[in-house]
């Protein structure tokens, strides 16, 4: 068995080793320690065919990335000549509701946040241009109010009931697309009970160690 | 006339020039010039980020976002590394950034010591090779395949990462610690152990076959394609 330990073979394998170092290894590992760089390079053979083959099956998909980043890259651009929209004046006598609070919560924060909150309503496609980053809800589906009473075969005879506050639900958002960051979405309660969805955006940072 | 093909050193430093052209035209806001740098090494970015977060749409995702964030940034980039070195950096902090937020449930990696020079591993170690001299035409068998993705698959996400970046992109195990934020002995602790497990979890699928080029024992040198030739001894220079 060779006298050479497995780091050490595993160093001659990967290049780590200056020439000297590697021939000594080289000579003391004898066949035994040399079948075990072939079975590290082995693996590496292994990982990377089956890796290229991978990225064979996905070169459709890959060729049709360029729109994409594309697009993206024209989004960032517009979002630069856009200018940031005016902040909101504050109310007089500010609102003590949940969203009022939520709004207090995160101006309490130092961090970066840009936020849109869809309440429960009729809104079918929302578009929040700011100036960097960009956020674009793509698709936004509102469940309608639930009847209160029985409305399948035939007309409603009886009154059309507003669906209670308690009832509601958030709007479901099926896609956000961010640029220039990272989008969050979660739902909090209002004071009537009924749900509020938030989209959280945080702006990129400063490339990590670039 | 023949032609006589170039050497891969005359290649390699003729495609850093064209990119530092091509990535000055890109940072003047040729957008023909990025796209050139796109279709240059999107493949290449695509094979590293689907080796680190394994699902192709992930992969697809990270590659649309490391190119987004190159562009975005592309007038910090100075040209002291290769524009590819800048961009696999790009691609490996948004793999490794992608696995931290949709971070499943997996067994922790129990073998996070350093390893150092000349460390015992004890008789539980790394295998001879198990395949025969050819993994290139192993790799034409399906089941091989499916075996291998899921052996990767298996590996904990930070002795993947280890791996793909050094069999991928021959980075060193310096370099790799740099990318990763860890010592250089934990990155050998990470690479020993995901080849280790690597041939554990391939090593039953050649139980009762022989090697292809009969037994693997014989002192006989290996033939390999080129796709998958392995890595020389010399590790791979990279601006």
């Amino acid at each position: 068995m060779s006298n050479v330990s497995d780091s050490d073979l595993m160093m001659l394998a990967d290049g780590e080793l200056d020439a000297t170092e590697a021939s000594a290894i080289e000579r003391r590992a004898g066949r035994a320690g040399a079948r075990k760089v072939e079975g590290i390079q082995e693996v590496g053979g292994l990982v990377r065919g089956h890796l290229e083959l991978s990225t064979d099956e996905a070169e459709d998909r890959l060729a049709g990335l360029w729109s994409l980043v594309e697009r993206r890259i024209e989004a960032d651009a517009r979002a630069e000549a856009t200018p940031a929209p005016a902040a909101a004046a504050p109310a007089a006598g500010e609102p003590a509701g949940m969203w009022a609070r939520f709004t207090r919560w995160l101006d309490g924060h130092r961090g970066h946040f840009l936020t849109g909150a869809l309440s429960a309503g009729a809104v079918a496609l929302l578009a929040l241009v700011l100036r960097d980053p960009e956020v674009v809800v793509k698709t936004v589906q509102v469940p309608g109010p639930t009847p209160s009473g029985p409305v399948a075969g035939g007309p409603v005879t009886g009154p059309i009931v507003a669906t209670p506050a308690l009832q509601r639900t958030a709007p479901e958002i099926e896609s956000l697309e961010v640029s220039g960051g990272t989008g969050s979405v979660f739902t909090i309660q209002d004071d009537d009970g009924g749900d509020i969805a938030v989209i959280w955006v945080t702006p990129d940072d400063v490339l990590e160690g670039i | 006339m023949t032609k006589r093909a170039q050497p891969a050193s005359v290649r390699i430093e003729r495609d850093a020039i064209d990119d530092r052209d091509l990535v000055n035209r890109a940072q003047g806001g040729d957008r023909d010039a990025f796209r050139t740098l796109f279709e240059r090494y999107s493949r290449r970015a695509y094979s590293l980020a689907l080796g680190v977060v394994r699902n192709p749409d992930d992969a697809l995702d990270v590659v649309q976002d490391a190119f987004i964030k190159a562009h975005r940034h592309l007038d910090k980039f100075e040209g002291q590394a290769s524009f590819y070195t800048w961009l696999y950096r790009i691609v490996m902090n948004l793999a490794i950034d992608h696995l931290r937020k949709h971070k499943r449930t997996r067994a922790v990696d129990w073998t996070e010591q350093d390893l150092k020079e000349g460390d015992a591993v004890g008789e539980d170690s790394l295998l001879p090779r198990i395949l025969g001299a050819n993994p290139g035409r192993a790799l034409l068998d399906r089941e091989i395949r499916d075996r291998i993705a899921a052996a990767l698959d298996e590996l904990s996400d930070n002795h993947r990462a280890v791996l793909v970046m050094r069999e991928l992109e021959g980075l060193s195990y310096e370099e790799m610690a740099q990318v990763m934020g860890c010592s250089k002995g934990t990155i050998m602790s990470r690479l020993f152990h995901a080849r280790k497990n690597m041939q554990k979890r391939l090593a039953d699928l050649y139980e009762g076959r022989p090697a292809e080029d009969g037994d693997a024992s014989e002192d006989r040198p290996a033939v390999e394609s080129e796709a998958t030739a392995p890595p020389s001894y010399d590790r791979t220079s990279r601006s």
